[in-house]
């Protein structure tokens, strides 16, 4: 009996301390909010539901790679005449090819390019992507949305954006809360980041400052012509001044690929356009041994040391990068050009006054169907119907805390459920209840009465309450957002309607009939005749 | 002890059972069943008005221009609640399955949104506070508001930057005159970007009726009128205007009202936050409280997915019911649950309520409520049957439904009490989702006595006897 009582306290508390615990950062003991995270939905915000147009990465990759792939056949010597992209087909067809003395464009295309697949036809030579390859600019095209919109997502100002790319697919779940802009979202999403190069300033840096130690030597102003840039590509808070002239932007790169120096280490390769290579020459010849600054979208992503005049377009940016930094740099400056056509599948902008009506509708609501549940149940089964209502108030509180033990998220369809679950409660009592009535009818004395109704009715009880729980854990694997909610409402409501209403109406049951004093309960309606005493 | 003759009666109560399903399946496959925008595509959105006076009609007339197929609905009927809660106008507009080429959804939602703004606004000449507004303010403000707004996505050397916008506030200036909307004025301002310019004066002096606390907090840091530090925020600001809008019915008519309740901290200049407030923001009459937008791929999968979650608990279902059971119980219990999805989804289609999200999940729950009832009935045939020795089958049946009987209907009342206080009592997707459940708990309740028994009793009788089974 006793162990019945420290069960029900302890599960009390557990919901409790769940509910009061005091957040991260949070003074004092007790929170003085309730721990309970509200979906976007009620505390508004902006969901999206984006798709990578992962074709279309392909149809671009392909018509970027027939002129780069030309570009640097030529540098090395060898001839193309046309170089002819087919995006819908998957591949390119090289025309009017010559070689030098003793080599061959095929050999040189299969040697080169191992990610290809090389086929000499009569019209050409034409090549097209492996399928590892093919999966790899696919990638490369989502994680550079991804990347892109997670670097610009702080121009919106959100506190806490969540951007997550959804298990094995090209869709990207947006979810901002506390933003309603929805103009500037789309062009987030819509719009290629903005990249630039810029000298630094001064030239050359050895070491990573913060802002106050950069400015410190010019009496902590931002010196004439230049402008202070956050530099992300360290962790800290560093910063670096650059100059105000722009040297490129992304629109002169014509490509970007992982490398290796001539050590064989990672390093970050990069084949810029004409004008864009004329342009670098000019300045790597005046500024070896300065920095020069990778800016994307008013961060720096990289400042490598120019170590020597770059007279050829393809060259390449060494550090000390491991593979995986080098993936992810040429993930960011290719974010400054749009790697593929983005898709709004789903877009929900939801204000914040929608929520707070709701939650606000919603605890009427839920005021008022526990006040009227609770007269009827004190009617029709009086001291039974008690220990029922107190197990429905506890059963609430048990909901509650389970919400936010799990952390999931209390959405609109979630409180109906938690309201829901006021009316559907109950009705584990009543089949007790019922049964005890029954029990009673063949004579049984009332302790044994209510032993037989808690036992018979336990099993009818779980049957019926499974049911529901496979039809909302189907609900579950639906899967749509506020929906989820409720679904996990549903689910949590039974777990604990069952708890409370079996086993702790029945601790009440038993302490009250314990009592020598007490040989009867009163479980028959208030009015009309009661057919056993 | 109560017994009424349930099973004697099964024959009325089948065909009444079967006009139903027959009458609910002729009004789906006729009328059919309306789809809400989440499974049609398109777009929903909610709109209220400082204004309490505005009226539907206007709205309706000038939204059916944008499109035809636009509906609007008036919010003030929705909740009993709402009247305590709700000042204001407050209207949803639903746009389902707009006309608009593939792969071009999102310009289209945002132009859809950018002309209903335009309606929203014209309704209490918001537009012309804004050219009010560009008017009071110097050539220098509106260059410095567009400049950190960028519309034109300028970049290269910032004086080069600076000067552009300079001229275009100039040019703005200059032709403010003889402008009556934003539109016109971007237009002769710059006939090519016209629709960048008007979209970033816009953007560039918000409604402070619309803004978030987030943005907020980041336009005053951006011009940091109180000359706090750099890296200073100014939540505390922002969380007071939001506030204060809360508080009166979630719209600041006049700055001067706002002003005097903000509380700075010691040393700043308030009036300097006056100046800001004028300078950045208009008093937009309107507030959009959501706007969600599908699209017509998403909405197709969103109703497969639903078709089959309905279909997954079914079977999951029938499979631990014939576990639990046996097999004839599973499919009398399958019987009266389609019986009752079907009869609901008629009724549904009756009042033309549309199908959605929410819907689909009250849906789910009459799968579960059902099944609820019909297995409490069960359970109790299964053991009169075990406890009894003489076979008659009908008889234990009819015993066993008047046994479980005010179970039944006390559960059924106290679940159909709270869910209609949801129905009366909350907002429009709530009661979307209520109306289904409140049918689903009559006509499952009904099934339970009067259709699940009677089918179970046929099969045992015409298939395999449910006696012999263990």
């Amino acid at each position: 009996m006793r162990f019945r009582w420290i069960i029900i306290l302890l599960a009390i508390l557990a919901s409790l301390f769940h509910l009061f615990k005091t957040a991260d950062g949070e003074d004092g003991f007790l929170s003085k909010e309730l721990n309970i995270r509200y979906g976007l939905d009620l505390q508004g915000g902006i969901f999206m539901q984006l798709e990578v147009d992962t074709e279309d990465a392909i149809r671009q990759y392909i018509e970027e790679q027939a002129g780069s792939i030309k570009v640097n056949m030529e540098t090395a010597g060898y001839t193309i005449g046309i170089a002819e992209p087919y995006p819908e087909e998957k591949k390119i067809l090289f025309k009017d090819t010559s070689a030098p003395e003793g080599e061959s464009v095929y050999d040189k295309l299969k040697d080169d390019y191992s990610n290809w697949i090389v086929d000499q036809t009569d019209e050409g030579i034409v090549v097209s992507p492996r399928s590892r390859l093919v999966t790899n600019v696919q990638e490369d095209a989502i994680n550079q949305t991804v990347y892109k919109i997670q670097n610009r997502i702080d121009e919106l100002g959100v506190t806490e954006p969540s951007i997550t790319r959804a298990l094995n697919s090209n869709r990207i779940i947006l979810e901002l809360a506390g933003a309603d802009d929805v103009e500037r979202v789309h062009n987030i999403v819509k719009e290629p980041g903005k990249l630039e190069w810029r000298l630094v300033h001064p030239p050359s840096v050895t070491a990573a400052l913060t802002e106050v130690e950069l400015l410190a030597p010019f009496g902590g102003n931002v010196p004439a012509g230049t402008r202070v840039f956050p530099n992300i590509s360290q962790g800290g808070q560093t910063a670096y001044s650059l100059l105000e002239e722009v040297i490129l932007t992304a629109s002169n790169i014509r490509d970007v690929y992982h490398s290796r120096d001539n050590n064989g280490m990672p390093a970050v390769g990069i084949t810029l356009d004409r004008s864009g290579n004329l342009i670098f020459s000019s300045v790597t010849k005046d500024n070896i041994g300065n920095n020069l600054a990778v800016v994307l979208d008013g961060k720096i992503i990289s400042a490598p040391n120019i170590m020597t005049h770059l007279t050829d377009p393809r060259f390449i940016i060494t550090g000390q990068f491991s593979e995986r930094e080098v993936g992810d740099m040429v993930v960011k400056i290719k974010s400054g050009s749009l790697p593929a056509e983005v898709r709004i599948l789903e877009e929900r902008v939801i204000g914040p006054t929608l929520g707070r009506d709701a939650i606000q509708q919603g605890g009427r609501a839920a005021g008022l169907g526990l006040i009227l549940v609770a007269v009827f149940m004190l009617i029709w089964y009086r001291r039974a119907g008690f220990y029922s209502v107190i197990a429905l108030v506890l059963n609430l509180i048990l909901i509650a805390g389970m919400l936010s033990a799990l952390g999931s998220v209390l959405t609109l369809p979630g409180i109906a459920g938690f309201i829901l679950t006021i009316g559907m409660a109950v009705d584990a009592n009543v089949l007790v209840f019922e049964r005890i009535k029954e029990e009673l009818k063949t004579g049984l004395s009332v302790v044994r009465a209510v032993d037989a109704g808690f036992k018979t009715a336990y099993v009818t009880i779980l049957d019926a309450n499974i049911t529901t729980f496979i039809a909302a854990f189907c609900l579950l694997l639906m899967g749509q957002g506020p929906i989820k909610g409720f679904a996990v409402m549903l689910m949590i409501g039974i777990i604990s309607s069952i708890f409370t209403a079996v086993f702790c109406s029945r601790t009440f049951f038993l302490a009250y009939l314990g009592d020598s004093k007490h040989k009867t309960i009163t479980i028959w309606p208030m009015f009309g005749s009661t057919p056993v005493e | 002890m109560r017994n009424i003759d349930f099973i004697g009666k099964r024959g009325i109560f089948g065909v009444v059972s079967i006009i139903l399903v027959i009458t609910s399946i002729a009004l789906i496959l006729t009328k059919g069943v309306n789809k809400n925008v989440d499974f049609a595509g398109g777009t929903q959105l909610m709109v209220k008005f400082a204004d309490p006076t505005v009226d539907v009609g206007a709205i309706r007339g000038l939204v059916s221009q944008i499109d035809s197929k636009a509906s609007v609905y008036d919010n003030k009927k929705a909740s009993v609640f709402d009247a305590a809660i709700t000042s204001g106008a407050s209207f949803t507009v639903k746009i389902k399955n707009p006309d608009v080429e593939k792969g071009k959804e999102a310009e289209a939602s945002l132009d859809r949104l950018h002309k209903l703004e335009f309606v929203f606004a014209s309704m209490n000449n918001d537009e012309k506070q804004l050219i009010d507004l560009l008017s009071d303010l110097s050539a220098e403000k509106i260059a410095a508001s567009l400049e950190s707004e960028n519309p034109l996505g300028l970049s290269g050397l910032d004086t080069e930057v600076a000067n552009a916008y300079k001229t275009l506030a100039d040019t703005v200036k200059a032709n403010l005159a003889g402008s009556e909307t934003i539109a016109q004025l971007a237009e002769k301002v710059d006939v090519e970007r016209s629709t960048k310019v008007e979209q970033g004066l816009r953007l560039a002096f918000p409604s402070i009726n619309r803004v978030t606390k987030d943005f907020l907090n980041a336009m005053l840091k951006k011009f940091n009128p109180l000359g706090r530090a750099r890296s200073a925020d100014y939540v505390d600001i922002a969380k007071q205007v939001l506030s204060f809008r809360e508080e009166h019915g979630d719209f600041i008519l006049k700055f001067e009202d706002m002003l005097p309740s903000i509380v700075v901290a010691e040393g700043e200049d308030a009036a300097q936050l006056g100046v800001f407030f004028h300078d950045h923001f208009t008093l937009g009459t309107y507030n959009i409280t959501s706007n969600e937008t599908f699209s017509p791929s998403i909405a197709a999968e969103m109703l497969n997915k639903a078709w089959e979650a309905i279909l997954f608990a079914i079977i999951g279902i029938l499979i631990y019911i014939s576990m639990r059971f046996t097999m004839g119980y599973a499919v009398a219990s399958v019987v009266a649950l389609m019986h009752d999805v079907i009869i609901a989804l008629g009724a549904f289609s009756l009042v033309q309520a549309e199908l959605s999200n929410p819907v689909v999940a009250a849906f789910l729950t009459i799968v579960g409520y059902s099944l609820n009832d019909t297995i409490v009935v069960f359970d109790r045939i299964r053991e009169n049957i075990k406890n009894s020795r003489k076979g008659d089958l009908a008889a234990l049946m009819n015993q066993s439904i008047n046994q479980t009987l005010s179970r039944t209907l006390v559960t059924s009342l106290t679940t159909f009490v709270v869910v209609m206080v949801i129905f009366l009592g909350a907002n429009a997707t709530l009661r979307d989702f209520a109306f289904p459940l409140l049918i689903g708990i009559i006509v499952g309740t009904y099934s339970s006595i009067f259709v699940a028994s009677p089918v179970l009793l046929f099969w045992s009788n015409k298939i395999r006897s449910i006696n012999n089974d263990k």
